[in-house]
């Protein structure tokens, strides 16, 4: 995709999207409601009409295509299948359009039912089947087609907790053993982190950032991508910065976090410092910067351990092992590694890189 | 206290139902029967012997076993029926099609759309007399002008006749038609079209395989309450044409409105009605069938 807006009477809803995405890549398109992110997987299947920009799929420039010539297939949320039509139509549909030879229909069919486990579904009609069911038949749909792009469109959205965790691991495995360009649009960033050789967080019609998961995770570009990705969300405390010896100071508060001279924020008289949860720890190391909260509240998952705090007004999460001692209401020592305290703009949001 | 409350209840139900009851009792229920009991007598007002006596089965008879013009006359609305449903199914789809996407005025065309099925029948008949009068019809004037039709002919040609008033039927209910399927197609989830126009399907494919399935249940319901509605036809052929010429363009309602009500032979007129309204029990029965098993379910 290259430089592609789209808007609506007027309204940008899109807004300058350049996406490269390789051959069998699963790109993962992320960003709450109404970032665009929906919108652009439609623009790449032809649903919508694109306001300016280009697109290519290959060597082909399919911008002004009909979606039918664009050799890309799509799986809704609401998974679309034809209600009047049994499994096998429905998989079999496109070949049909495509007037394919009915064994060959037949043998393609039956060989995504083999990997998608519907085989002993192909006569049913999708309202007797369950909604984890009807997602795997739109997916063969899909399959069926060996198209050139999967497009995905929030597609376990509508299934529940567990199926979705299921139908997740069987997306990744179906990506690689199709190997075949997949576009995966989703709200959920832990789908985003799971699923995705590379993320593209999107907000307001714009891409935030691209790159791989992780990169993303432990490099946000700016203060959204940060909140964004990572869950529990990234504690993020607007912060004055004052000198002191060697290195700063800042104030949450009533309280001083000191960090080196070289920290991105030591250049900036306000910033919003970003910590995730699990960089906090309740033993801090020699040359961790430390922070005294209150606990205001402890949830046990088990093997890992939540604890809500608070320092002055500022309210964060600290992620830690499991951990019997901590006690609600009192006082903690919190420890963080300066170079795991990020820094962003308060205007702006946009990452303090420092000096280097 | 229990035992109070319940009496009350009830009486409080037959409060409620009982003007209903009254109201059917009236209109529907004793009606009924009097056209049955009158159905077994001679209540013809041009005979003069054995007026009034009962002879049993006799009119249901003659009606059934004797009768040509009965069965010509429901041979017509067969075939009055069979010509106009299907005219106004497609015309109506063809519209809704047409309109199914948000333009500007969209509202004021389909109001201006629904404009003759508005227009009380009796008045749809009315207006198209005053077009197509023999000496003074607007659209006479016009068809012979340009030579469409050679003269005033319109309701003296048996098969023109017909089409004709076939052709008002449908110009009258096709709005009908297209108003429901309209609703159908507004009422269609999106995504299974944009799936079938991804799998590569063109429009008569989506028509075909997504759209058409998806209205079946509107579809049937749609045309068989048309069917039913149509096989009633009386008002328009009773000012247009009266039945003529001769009796071509007598249809079922307008044969039993003549024999009651032309020739007063009010028994035998009585047995045509409730014939008539067997019939019409045993299509609505269809109908209920048809409808509530017809509907396929929605995944």
């Amino acid at each position: 995709m290259i430089d592609v807006s789209k808007s609506f009477d007027g309204t940008p809803v899109v807004d300058h999207v350049s996406l490269d995405i390789a051959d069998g890549e699963f790109v993962v398109l992320v960003g709450p409601s109404g970032c665009g992110k929906t919108t652009t997987l439609r623009m790449i299947a032809g649903l919508e009409d694109v306001s300016a920009g280009r697109i290519h799929i290959g060597a082909r420039d399919v911008t002004d295509l009909h979606p039918k010539d664009r050799n890309v297939a799509m799986v809704f949320q609401s998974y679309a299948l034809y209600p009047h039509k049994t499994v096998a139509e429905n998989m079999g549909f496109a070949l049909r359009i495509a007037k394919r030879p009915k064994a060959e229909i037949a043998a393609r069919v039956g060989e995504a039912a083999r990997i998608l486990g519907l085989s002993d579904y192909l006569e049913r009609r999708p309202a007797a089947l369950s909604g984890g069911q009807r997602q795997r038949v739109a997916v063969g749909r899909a399959i069926v087609r060996d198209p050139e792009v999967f497009l995905f469109d929030e597609p376990l959205s509508n299934l529940d907790a567990k199926l979705r965790t299921t139908m997740r691991s069987e997306l990744i495995k179906l990506h690689h053993s199709l190997k075949a360009t997949m576009v995966y649009v989703t709200h959920d960033q832990i789908e985003a982190m799971t699923m995705g050789d590379r993320i593209v967080v999107m907000d307001g019609g714009r891409v935030q950032q691209i790159g791989t998961p992780l990169d993303v995770y432990d490099n946000p570009i700016n203060l959204f991508v940060a909140s964004f990705i990572g869950s529990p969300a990234m504690n993020v405390f607007t912060v004055a910065i004052e000198a002191i010896g060697d290195g700063v100071r800042a104030l949450i508060g009533d309280q001083a976090l000191d960090l080196p001279a070289d920290h991105p924020a030591a250049l900036a008289r306000r910033a919003v410092l970003g910590i995730r949860p699990e960089f906090l720890t309740f033993d801090p190391a020699p040359g961790d910067a430390r922070l005294t909260a209150t606990i205001d509240a402890i949830e046990h998952l088990g093997a890992e351990t939540l604890v809500d705090f608070s320092v002055g007004d500022a309210r964060g999460v600290a992620k830690t092992g499991r951990n019997e001692r901590l006690v609600r209401g009192s006082q903690t020592r919190l420890g963080v590694a300066p170079a795991r305290i990020l820094a962003f703009d308060p205007e702006s949001g946009a990452r303090l890189r420092g000096r280097s | 206290m229990a035992a109070h409350s319940a009496r009350e209840a009830r009486r409080f139900m037959w409060l409620c139902i009982g003007p209903l009851i009254l109201f059917l009792v009236l209109v529907s229920i004793t009606p009924t029967i009097l056209a049955i009991v009158d159905s077994l007598r001679e209540l013809s007002l041009t005979v003069f012997t054995k007026r009034g006596d009962f002879i049993g089965l006799e009119n249901y008879r003659t009606l059934l076993r004797e009768d040509p013009v009965f069965f010509s006359s429901i041979g017509r609305t067969a075939l009055f029926v069979i010509v106009v449903v299907p005219l106004e199914f497609a015309l109506g789809l063809a519209v809704a099609l047409t309109i199914n996407h948000e333009f500007r005025g969209r509202r004021l065309v389909v109001t201006a759309l629904m404009l003759p099925t508005m227009v009380a029948p009796v008045v749809v008949g009315m207006m198209w007399r005053y077009l197509l009068m023999p000496s003074y019809g607007l659209l006479t004037y016009y068809l012979e002008r340009y030579g469409i039709l050679p003269s005033s002919t319109v309701f003296s040609d048996v098969a023109l006749a017909y089409a004709v008033l076939a052709l008002i039927d449908v110009w009258e209910w096709t709005p009908f038609m297209m108003l429901i399927m309209a609703a159908g197609l507004a009422a269609m989830p999106p995504e299974p079209i944009e799936a079938a126009h991804l799998d590569g399907a063109g429009p008569w494919q989506v028509l075909r395989h997504v759209q058409l399935p998806f209205l079946r249940p509107l579809i049937v319901f749609a045309c068989m309450f048309r069917a039913i509605e149509a096989s009633k036809v009386f008002d328009s052929i009773f000012v247009l044409t009266g039945g003529g010429p001769g009796d071509a363009t007598e249809v079922v309602a307008l044969f039993a409105f003549r024999t009651n009500f032309v020739k007063w032979d009010l028994g035998y007129g009585a047995a045509i009605c409730l014939v008539l309204a067997f019939f019409s029990l045993i299509v609505a029965a269809l109908f209920y069938k048809v409808v509530s098993h017809g509907a396929p379910a929605r995944a």
